[in-house]
């Protein structure tokens, strides 16, 4: 099971440690910089290393790396799982996942660590139960603290753990009861320079607010369930209820969750809402190349596609960018060789364009690879796989909820090819 | 200062900070002595340091804080509230009194935070030293490390109620108590007393923490609270102590063993909740791993059906421990594998991708168990695709162990993902170890339906930046040729745009696959030759020169300059290295044996090069041997030299099927990941009873059921990987039979001829069978016509196992 934490910021210094079982010495993580040191970018170091004694098993999160070491055979993904786990604790708790906001925080964190994990098994990783144990950090509460004398760590039994709703913490109360879901997709998709799709599909998920008195009892039914090619649910979801109705039936937990996650890949189905017509060549003699970007609106259900913004990595002998943007702002970093073009909201009638030259290091080779182009995006009010929310009901309670439901769609990985 | 140290005393510290008025004087008391290293202060012991002190307020009653409690509290030197209250606090914490901890707390609260910012203060150097003397006199012991001289108050306050400072306790001799064994016995009765509480948290704590303390002494008195937690009435303690057993057989093993503690842990399997399974299982599993041949975990029907009830109740993390417990039992018939697998597969749907790669491992095991041709069967393959697919978009590092195992299924059960080849698109910023295992997994999905869009990707590829990624592209789209017959054409030229881009990697790499279509396709695309030689002066690369110049050894006749060029390699003859030494040689020989009238000259200076200059002894065989073929017989050099080459596999780098199936049984482990057994790096695993996937019946020789058309390319790399002093002959006498009636005889009994070929007269039948415990054996039987007595060879990783075949065998085909 898991043995030991380390946190290793961006420079390659250890600043915390966490040991569960006996201490390993930080000397371990020499093999792992070694790594770092190959891998050259810190996104490319490998997550699974091997060392004479010990595996170690990473990730990379906001620009930090979460080392962990174990010593016996276990499932990598369980380590790396729980990882994440622990930096999404971080980020709930303090906000941020940081160097300075964990120093900050060394205590509460140090005091989670304990909390989460027992000689390398899991213990506690729901948000609700830790937070009842170990209260997150608010100035109101070190003021209150500093008062009273009281202190962060609860005194009660995390009574969740052991009912058999553990994500929900018992006796909730609320004067206004909402329940707000946010059904957000993603597309990731590939599109090759004739601009053909090559690869498309929607990572979709459900976020829920719920903030509901008492222990209701929520029922989430489709239009049109038959679209998602595969869900992965929190687990209060019943699964039966799923695989029978394909209705989604919960005791939600207390506050922010995702309840759902799901995968629309099926070709057809996916809709790309933006063409982008793009010209980026060098010249065989002289160091420059020119460039052309346009954009436009494809499929988007008479929606308005806002907060557009291509990012091109530009190969390294590109020198400086000299464009004209006819809507939005662009901006070339040299040292990252990075070209943004913020365009903002898109419209249909006067397409935005970015043209200009492009000055490469006087005596560089033609660059031979191509720049991908990224796009990001946002369409509010429309979930592109067609997804719609039939009803929302409660159980259980006397009271009536507020409920609504968002849809947004936003480009998660979508590369146009040059 | 140790770096764990500067932690605890940052976390106990800051508590202070914070105000966390519990019986924080005590806690701050701790922290000064953390923050003092003892090196720092030990220039200043001795009553000279005293005076030396800036901070002398407080300092002179230090001395006698010790000794006498009351001549500090009157101390009219005393107006400082805070070192007041320090001076008493320092004191009470020695009292074994929890009421003069309160009055402490009331002093601290009134004082310490002037307009409301929280303010602490530290001791001065002199008086730390003095304190620590005093400690040292109390244990005659001059080496304490300041941290631990606490001891003994610490152990005092474990009596707190207060939970946090409780924590903070507990947190203190899990770091000391290794360090100060004797000290760590004083702990022993507030621990015990703890495992009493009527708290659960508290006993539940206690328990947790006592596992935690490495010191023997202190795991002698755990075995008590330990048997009557393991039976407490509170599942959550109960849960506790189920990992607590873990980690004191992980001090003590044998101990746990003596006192029946294996045995509370199988009992709390059948427990009537589903974490204190999870974790009885865990922590069974992890104790299993270290003790290589006990069947600890009894996996019979009935728990089974316990574990499945749990599974569906526990958290996530349980659900990983049960799955993967699970995944070790061999169900008795395929009604029962269905009933499991229906049982397992809602976890495909689970948000953590542990248990959804778990969930994959039980139900591609059982899957064995199923007659192929059911519904359900085909149902759960359906089943197995989205979940996979899906792991694809989280994380990098979920896609890398994804795409390790997806690596293994996909040799395994190909169809499970073969619509599903587009997810593999690599995309331009996923991180290179997840770009390499995509283009792996890439072209074992590669076939006559896909192959357009794969190559069109993989020329995609071929201009990206980084060089790794770039080369194992190029090599793709050679593999993608020798594997798709129908694309060779497209590949190959493919290929030849690439190496018109002159980008020096991309043309070496080009070449080096080329060769290989070569190989396969020979005769065919000799057109492109001159192109490559165009290349011939960039190659700087062993592996590509070697390429080179067998192409022009192997078409000399149709090169013109063969000579020419192959000579410009001679000039640095002693330069290169050894493996473009020998394919240069073998070419010089083929050049010469094609065309021997021009090329006398330069066979004769390769020869004296190969066996008078060079101090390589494979060179100079090889050299000799050519040497005595070309002067004895020159019509035998051509039958040897040129002779007709076997045909390359198609699939390269599989892996061999009895790792792949041992592999499949640890899917989502380090294994996995690996691609090798744990045997082979897991420490101390030597032994380790070897997983295998079960078998659907249980005839002893049962063959396997493996994919007709890999099959021989996989009985050669299998026979070739098994050393040949496993190879084992024996005689099966007096059987009269040909050769077809031997095979059916065989086939009847489910021992399948995969090949079958005729050597100078003599039929060859090469079989492979595997048993109910996983061992493969390979067999060729010689059958000589006329002759009654057949030669069986067996080639098998378990020798032992062969003079049993061999009977069957000779029963078989006696009956």
């Amino acid at each position: 099971m898991i043995h030991s934490l380390f946190l290793i910021n961006h420079a390659g210094d250890i600043f915390l440690e966490k040991h569960w079982k006996s201490v390993i010495s930080r000397s371990v993580c020499d093999y792992f910089f070694e790594a770092k040191e190959k891998a050259v970018e810190p996104e490319n170091v490998p997550p699974v290393l091997q060392t004479p004694h010990h595996y170690l098993i990473s990730i990379y999160r906001d620009k930090l790396f979460f080392l962990s070491v174990v010593q016996t055979e276990v499932p990598p993904l369980f380590v790396i799982e729980f990882l994440h786990r622990v930096a999404d604790t971080i980020q709930d708790y303090f906000g941020e996942c940081t160097e300075s906001l964990i120093n900050d925080n060394v205590v509460t964190l140090y005091e989670l660590l304990e909390e989460m994990l027992d000689n390398g098994f899991p213990l506690a990783t729901e948000s609700n139960v830790l937070k009842e144990m170990i209260r997150p950090p608010t100035i109101l509460r070190s003021v209150v603290n500093t008062l009273t004398g009281s202190s962060n760590v609860g005194d009660k039994l995390p009574t969740g753990q052991l009912s058999s709703i553990p994500w929900r913490r018992a006796g909730v109360k609320y004067t206004n009861n909402e329940a707000y879901f946010d059904v957000i997709e993603e597309i990731d998709a590939i599109v090759d320079k004739s601009g053909t799709t090559v690869f498309a599909e929607i990572q979709g998920v459900i976020e829920a607010s719920v903030r509901l008195t008492g222990m209701p009892d929520l029922s989430m039914t489709f239009m049109n369930p038959s679209l998602l090619d595969d869900v992965s649910f929190h687990p209060c979801v019943r699964f039966k209820r799923w695989e029978s109705e394909r209705a989604l039936s919960f005791i939600p937990p207390d506050g922010n969750f995702t309840l759902m996650n799901y995968h629309v890949s099926t070709q057809n189905l996916v809709t790309i809402p933006v063409y982008v017509k793009q010209n980026i060549c060098f010249f065989e003699t002289g160091p420059c190349g020119r460039l052309e970007i346009t954009v436009g609106p494809k499929q988007t259900m008479g929606k308005t596609v806002e907060a557009l913004m291509v990012t091109i990595h530009m190969p390294k002998a590109v020198l400086s960018a000299n464009l004209t943007a006819t809507q939005g702002n662009y901006t070339y970093d040299l040292a990252t060789k990075v070209l943004v073009w913020d365009i903002g909201k898109l419209n249909p009638q006067k397409l935005p364009n970015l043209r200009g030259s492009l000055s490469l290091q006087s005596g560089a080779p033609k660059p031979e690879d191509n720049p991908s182009l990224n796009i990001d995006l946002k369409i509010q009010q429309l979930a592109i796989s067609g997804l719609k929310v039939s009803r929302l009901e409660m159980n259980g309670e006397k009271y009536k909820p507020f409920k609504g439901v968002k849809y947004l769609t936003k480009a998660g990985n979508f590369q146009v090819r040059t | 200062m140790d770096f764990r140290e500067e932690q605890i005393a940052r976390l106990l510290n800051s508590n202070i900070v914070r105000g966390t008025a519990s019986d924080e004087q005590w806690v701050q008391l701790i922290t000064d002595y953390f923050l003092t290293a003892p090196v720092e202060v030990s220039p200043l012991s001795g009553s000279d340091s005293e005076s030396d002190s800036p901070d002398t307020d407080s300092s002179p009653q230090t001395t006698d804080a010790e000794e006498d409690e009351d001549t500090t509290e009157e101390q009219p030197l005393l107006n400082d509230p805070v070192a007041e209250t320090l001076q008493s606090v320092r004191h009470y914490v020695s009292e074994d009194s929890a009421q003069e901890i309160e009055r402490a707390r009331d002093y601290r609260c009134s004082c310490t935070f002037n307009d409301g910012v929280p303010c602490y203060t530290r001791y001065t150097p002199a008086e730390m030293v003095k304190r620590r003397d005093q400690m040292n006199e109390m244990t005659n012991e001059a080496s304490f490390p300041a941290v631990s001289s606490l001891f003994p108050d610490v152990v005092n306050c474990m009596q707190t109620d207060n939970l946090e400072l409780k924590k903070l306790v507990y947190l203190y001799l899990m770091n000391y108590a290794k360090s100060q064994p004797d000290m760590a016995i004083m702990a022993v009765n507030s621990f015990v007393k703890d495992c009493e509480d009527p708290n659960p948290l508290i006993r539940a704590l206690a328990v947790r923490t006592m596992g935690c303390i490495r010191v023997d002494k202190i795991t002698e008195y755990l075995c008590e609270p330990l048997r009557k937690c393991l039976k407490d009435e509170d599942p959550y303690v109960r849960k506790t102590a189920a990992v607590c057993v873990a980690k004191l057989h992980d001090i003590n093993a044998q101990m746990v063993e003596d006192q029946g503690f294996l045995d509370s842990l199988r009992d709390l399997i059948a427990d009537s909740n589903p974490m204190v399974v999870a974790n009885a299982v865990a922590a069974l599993s992890e104790i299993s791993e270290s003790h290589p041949n006990s069947n600890l975990l009894d996996l019979n029907p009935q728990n089974i059906n316990k574990l499945l009830t749990a599974l569906n109740e526990c958290t996530e993390w349980g659900q990983i421990f049960i799955l993967d417990c699970l995944s070790n039992y061999n169900p008795k018939d395929e009604r029962e594998a269905q009933s499991i697998c229906e049982r397992v597969t809602p976890r495909l749907s689970h948000a953590n991708s542990a248990v959804v790669l778990s969930a994959v491992k039980v139900l591609m095991k059982f899957l064995e168990l199923l007659p192929k041709d059911s519904d359900y069967y085909n149902t759960l393959l359906k089943k197995l695709s989205p979940p996979l697919v899906t792991l694809l978009s989280g994380e990098p590092e979920v896609q890398y162990v994804a795409l390790r195992n997806i690596n293994l299924i996909v040799q395994k059960r190909p169809e499970i993902l073969k619509q599903e080849i587009k997810v593999f698109f690599v995309k331009y910023n996923d991180p290179i170890y997840v770009k390499l295992e995509k283009l792996d997994i890439m072209i074992r999905l590669a076939s006559q339906a896909n192959i357009a869009q794969v190559l069109a990707e993989l020329k995609e590829y071929a201009t990206e930046v980084d060089v790794d990624f770039v080369r194992k592209a190029v090599r793709a789209i050679g593999r993608c040729a020798i594997k798709v017959e129908q694309s060779a054409e497209r590949c190959v030229s493919t290929l030849l745009d690439l190496i018109q881009t002159k980008v020096n990697y991309v043309v070496q790499e080009a070449i080096v696959v080329i060769r290989d279509i070569f190989r396969k396709y020979p005769n065919k695309y000799e057109s492109i030759i001159a192109t490559l030689c165009e290349n011939l002066d960039s190659l700087d690369e062993p592996d590509a020169r070697a390429a080179m110049i067998w192409i022009v050894g192997e078409y000399a006749e149709r090169i013109d300059n063969a000579d020419e060029l192959l000579e410009s390699f001679l000039e640095g003859f002693h330069d290169e290295s050894t493996q473009v030494q020998l394919t240069l040689l073998t070419a010089i020989v083929k050049l010469f044996l094609k065309k021997p009238s021009e090329t006398q000259e330069l066979v004769q200076q390769v020869l004296s090069l190969a066996t008078q200059d060079s101090d390589n002894p494979d060179l100079r065989d090889r050299g000799y041997i050519y040497w005595r073929l070309l002067s004895t017989d020159p019509v035998t050099a051509k039958e040897v030299v040129l002779s007709e080459k076997p045909l390359i596999s198609e699939e390269t780098d599989l892996i061999e099927p009895t790792l792949l199936d041992e592999l499949i049984c640890h899917i989502g482990s380090l294994a996995s990941v690996y691609h090798k057994p744990p045997s082979a790096f897991v420490e101390g695993s030597h032994g380790v009873h070897r997983k295998h996937l079960p078998v659907q019946n249980s005839s002893y020789d049962k063959k396997c059921r493996c994919r007709p058309s890999s099959e021989r390319q996989v009985f050669l790399a299998t026979w070739k990987d098994i050393p040949n002093e496993n190879e084992l002959q024996y005689q099966i006498k007096e059987c009269h039979l040909n050769a077809d009636s031997v095979s059916g005889k065989l086939q009847n009994n489910n021992i399948f001829t995969i090949a079958k070929r005729n050597v100078e007269g003599q039929d060859m039948l090469y079989q492979s069978l595997k048993l109910t415990n996983g061992i493969w054996i390979l067999a060729e039987l010689r059958i000589q016509p006329g002759n009654p007595n057949y030669t069986l060879s067996l080639k098998c990783r378990a020798p032992e196992v062969s003079q049993y075949v061999y009977l069957t065998y000779d029963s078989v085909l006696k009956s």
